[in-house]
């Protein structure tokens, strides 16, 4: 039953999309409405619940003394990991979900989007080279999964870091401790923005819901800093795509992106 | 290896290569005997063997499809197969691998005529030196042609990236390492139809599509090289 409604869905979008429209009557550069609130989770050091259009992602940044990684001693952690809470959608299952690879992509890709675009100084987390450092821990919460959730999650997690207060890691008689009462800003350098561009046919879209999604062929994230460069790009999902399909999607999440960085005025902590 | 000064000199990388220079290939078709097809590659250092049971009964079976066969693919390193010994089994990179392979295969393969069952790929990394998921795909598009499995297309991979500030094709190990980014892609040759592509670093817009098109250059010639290396099989 459930494949059958899948394959209906699938069919209505596809020649909806092939008329020039959207279900919820969006142009398909037009991204959903974008609210966020920060520091809305008093035991982690920063946290964003984003909503983007109907995708609720709540998104958490804690530290913690730990060791450097052998081949960059003297740089600081970052681990992202994303999870889709069994609330977010009907067909998420309890205990290790079986389409984890899914989640896996998304905490990698934005993992990907933060750590290549050098957003965070990393050269600036370190308590002891070789030693001890500091460790970032990105947690990606999907509490509504109404699509994009690459994108949504891209973006949550930079404002939570942009936003975090980290504990102030110090050195006592060799020790790492947290100085009591103390926090700080993390060391921040760049602003990175993921946007995803669905294809169905030849038409391309931006910041598809999840109804749509059940209706694409793939689509491609692309990860840009403030100059246009880009710091990651992942095709997601199985159709394939030409060359000059990909040359457009490029340009459409650039000018996605521009407009979104104006509309966000996104800004590194003084 | 610490960072060396320069991975570029007088044109000339430090293998010896130039820019546009791939690694030494060999393909091989057909090396392994219980399995369905199996294919293996090796992409200078990087050596990989794949395998293709299938079509056959899914398992886990409520995975199944009623219109189509399920492809699952599993892309392995083997422990020893880097520097520093890599616990065994899944981790996060190879899951994230395993998947974007499955996606980059699956449209070369007529799927709906087999339902209900899977065609299960396995990619066992034996020696890496980056590029082994490029390779993998390369092995896995043999073992698929190999195993009998009706097919629109092969499918080839293949990395462009930068180093020095310089595209060029096919990073090694210390190239990605010290370079600045790395794109792998996969294509279906004959429609020059894109069915992976990721990239990690740092590019201008403009250094995108001058990767792209650098990778896309060789595809016709690995193209030939898995049609021989199959040719070769059924020759003898």
């Amino acid at each position: 039953m459930q494949e059958v409604v899948e394959e209906v869905k699938r069919e209505s979008i596809r020649s909806l999309v092939a008329d020039g429209k959207r279900p919820d009557g969006r142009a398909f550069d037009q991204f959903r409405e974008i609210t966020y609130e920060t520091n809305v989770i008093s035991t982690a050091e920063g946290s964003c619940l984003l909503h983007l259009g109907d995708t609720q992602i709540l998104v958490a940044v804690k530290t913690a003394a730990g060791e450097p990684y052998p081949d960059s001693p003297d740089e600081g952690v970052l681990i992202t990991s994303a999870e889709l809470v069994p609330l977010a959608a009907p067909d998420v299952e309890s205990g290790p979900p079986l389409s984890s690879d899914k989640y896996i992509e998304i905490a990698r890709v934005v993992d990907r989007s933060i750590r290549e675009s050098k957003m965070i100084d990393f050269s600036k987390l370190c308590l002891e080279r070789g030693k001890y450092v500091v460790v970032v821990f990105v947690d990606i919460h999907t509490l509504d999964d109404g699509g994009n959730l690459i994108d949504g999650a891209t973006l949550a997690s930079v404002i939570a870091l942009l936003t975090c207060r980290m504990k102030k890691w110090e050195l006592v008689d060799g020790k790492p401790v947290a100085a009591a009462g103390q926090t700080q800003a993390l060391p921040i350098r760049r602003i990175p923005i993921a946007c995803s561009v669905a294809k169905f046919g030849k038409a391309l879209l931006v910041d598809t819901t999840h109804e749509e999604e059940i209706g694409m062929d793939s689509k491609i994230v692309f990860g840009l800093d403030e100059e246009e460069h880009i710091r990651a790009i992942q095709k997601t999902g199985s159709g394939p795509w030409s060359r000059e399909e990909i040359e457009a999607a490029l340009e459409l999440a650039r000018k996605t992106v521009s407009d979104l960085r104006k509309k966000l005025k996104l800004e590194v902590a003084a | 290896m610490e960072k060396p000064e320069r991975l570029i000199t007088e044109g000339k990388r430090l293998d010896g290569r130039a820019l546009n220079e791939l690694r030494p290939i060999k393909m091989k078709v057909g090396p392994l005997k219980r399995a369905d097809g199996s294919g293996y590659v090796e992409w200078g250092k990087n050596k990989v063997l794949a395998s293709v049971y299938g079509p056959r009964e899914t398992h886990p079976r409520h995975l199944q499809e009623s219109d189509s066969a399920i492809l699952q693919v599993r892309y392995n390193m083997a422990s020893f197969s880097v520097e520093e010994r890599k616990r065994p089994g899944p981790d996060r990179r190879s899951t994230e691998i395993s998947k974007v392979t499955r996606e980059a295969l699956m449209p070369a393969l007529f799927l709906g005529y087999y339902p209900r069952s899977s065609i299960d790929v396995n990619i066992e990394v034996l020696q890496a030196d980056a590029g082994t998921r490029c390779t993998g795909i390369n092995a896995a598009s043999l073992a698929l042609a190999d195993a009998g499995i009706p097919m629109r297309d092969l499918v080839v991979a293949v990395a462009a990236g930068k180093i020095d500030g310089q595209i060029c094709l096919d990073l090694d190990k210390n190239e990605d390492n010290f370079g600045e980014a790395d794109m792998p892609i996969a294509v279906m040759p004959r429609r020059k139809n894109i069915t992976l592509l990721q990239m990690d670093g740092d590019l201008t817009p403009q250094e995108f599509m001058q990767a792209m098109d650098l990778a896309m250059g060789v595809v016709d010639y690995l193209y030939e090289m898995q049609r021989n290396a199959l040719m070769e099989k059924y020759r003898g």
